[in-house]
């Protein structure tokens, strides 16, 4: 009984997982770019579902820009299919990861040639 | 803390009833003798039926509730296709949905030994959903070998105590409870010391460290391991202080035990509530 309670209590030190987390964003959160993005990626902790995922790109008007998006493993990519005007854009994602939570965030970019 | 009470409600009867069905129908291979006498039998086989009925009801429960989670704009039957056909959760809920029709059929059969093995598969599922998902093989084998082991012993306790009972209504049967008692618990250290090993390798690859008690994961998790403590405190005081009594006050034992295995089950059942909450939380919330 001892025993087990030492060994839960022993300081473990692995690499936290479960419960999908944004770990890279291209462009880079709150970020000021020069050209205009030919599209959003987004890198997670750990693998998504295409089916139950997605990013809404919305533009300095709030106006929708509708993207289409390809997963492959922790990677969600976005193409934009048009040039963006200068200006203060928000990208909302969510994803459902490998472990059967859904987990949602945004930002935002600028685009100032 | 965001749970789902519906969910967490459907999983834990889930839990409950395959883990007896699996822990109860185990408990022959190991505990008993061919020649076991009538009063030594294992649960009564009309509980398996509807011990089965409860799982696929349940399982059904949990998977539509999954589904409704994830239903936005689009309607359930849109979003349960893409569950089931369009992720790789729908595998996992092919083989469980498959697996619990098998063993609706068989346990009408009337032969509960047969039970076993759909039963240990479906408990391994578990490895291949839920947290456990995400952390790589390595995570999914400790994590279907820890249910495994947690419904091979929490499983075993009904049809122990069932065993108890008898033996207290015919003291003639005292001598061959004692052997099925000594056979339990070699059984149940090497379930334990399986429940446990996994159960901290598993801490470690979701949390990387000890529970923190500071947030909602940690505490419901402290929780569980503390009712898991208590269950091994029970075993362990019925092992060295009941057992080894039967032989001088075996009537004094036989009415303890039959309360501490009651109790350890009733425990059980909160370690399988906890975790029925547990798998649906955010560890870092």
């Amino acid at each position: 009984m001892i025993a087990t309670l030492a060994l839960w209590s022993v300081p473990l030190s692995g690499q936290a997982l479960a419960h999908a987390r944004l770990v890279e964003a291209t462009p880079e959160s709150n970020s000021t770019i020069a050209a205009p993005p030919t599209e959003i990626g987004l890198r997670f902790s750990e693998s998504i579902e295409a089916r139950f995922s997605g990013i809404d790109l919305s533009g300095p008007d709030g106006a929708k820009i509708t993207t289409e998006i390809a997963v492959r493993d922790k990677d969600m990519v976005a193409p934009v299919s048009r040039s963006l005007a200068p200006g203060v854009y928000q990208v909302d994602w969510h994803v459902l990861s490998a472990d059967g939570h859904k987990v949602k965030g945004n930002f935002k970019f600028e685009v100032r040639p | 803390m965001d749970v789902d009470g519906t969910l967490a409600f459907a999983r834990w009867v889930y839990f409950l009833s395959v883990m007896i069905l699996f822990g109860s129908a185990l408990f022959p291979f190991y505990a008993l003798d061919r020649t076991a006498a009538p009063a030594l039998a294992p649960l009564p086989r009309n509980i398996n039926p509807a011990l089965a009925l409860a799982a696929a009801i349940f399982a059904a429960i949990w998977l539509l509730c999954f589904t409704a989670g994830l239903s936005g704009r689009e309607g359930m039957v849109d979003t349960l296709r893409g569950v089931l056909m369009e992720s790789d959760f729908g595998t996992v809920w092919f083989v469980r949905l498959s697996l619990v029709l098998l063993l609706l059929v068989i346990s009408f059969s009337g032969r509960p030994e047969l039970i076993v093995g759909p039963a240990f598969l479906l408990l391994t599922c578990e490895g291949w959903q839920g947290h456990a998902a995400a952390l790589g093989l390595l995570g999914s084998l400790t994590q279907a070998l820890h249910v495994a082991s947690a419904g091979a012993w929490i499983g075993g306790l009904l049809p122990l105590g069932l065993l108890i009972a008898a033996a207290q209504r015919h003291p003639s049967e005292v001598a061959g409870v004692e052997t099925v008692l000594w056979r339990f618990s070699r059984f149940g250290m090497v379930a334990v010391a399986l429940i446990f090993l996994t159960g901290a390798m598993n801490t470690w690859l979701v949390l990387g460290s000890f529970p923190d008690p500071r947030n909602s994961y940690g505490r419901v998790l402290l929780f569980k391991i503390s009712l898991f403590v208590a269950m091994v405190g029970l075993a362990v005081y019925n092992r060295y202080a009941l057992v080894s009594r039967m032989k001088s006050e075996p009537a004094k034992s036989l009415g303890t035990l039959s309360r501490n295995v009651a109790l350890e089950q009733i425990i059980g059942f909160g370690v399988l509530m906890d975790v029925s909450a547990l798998g649906l939380m955010d560890p870092y919330a």
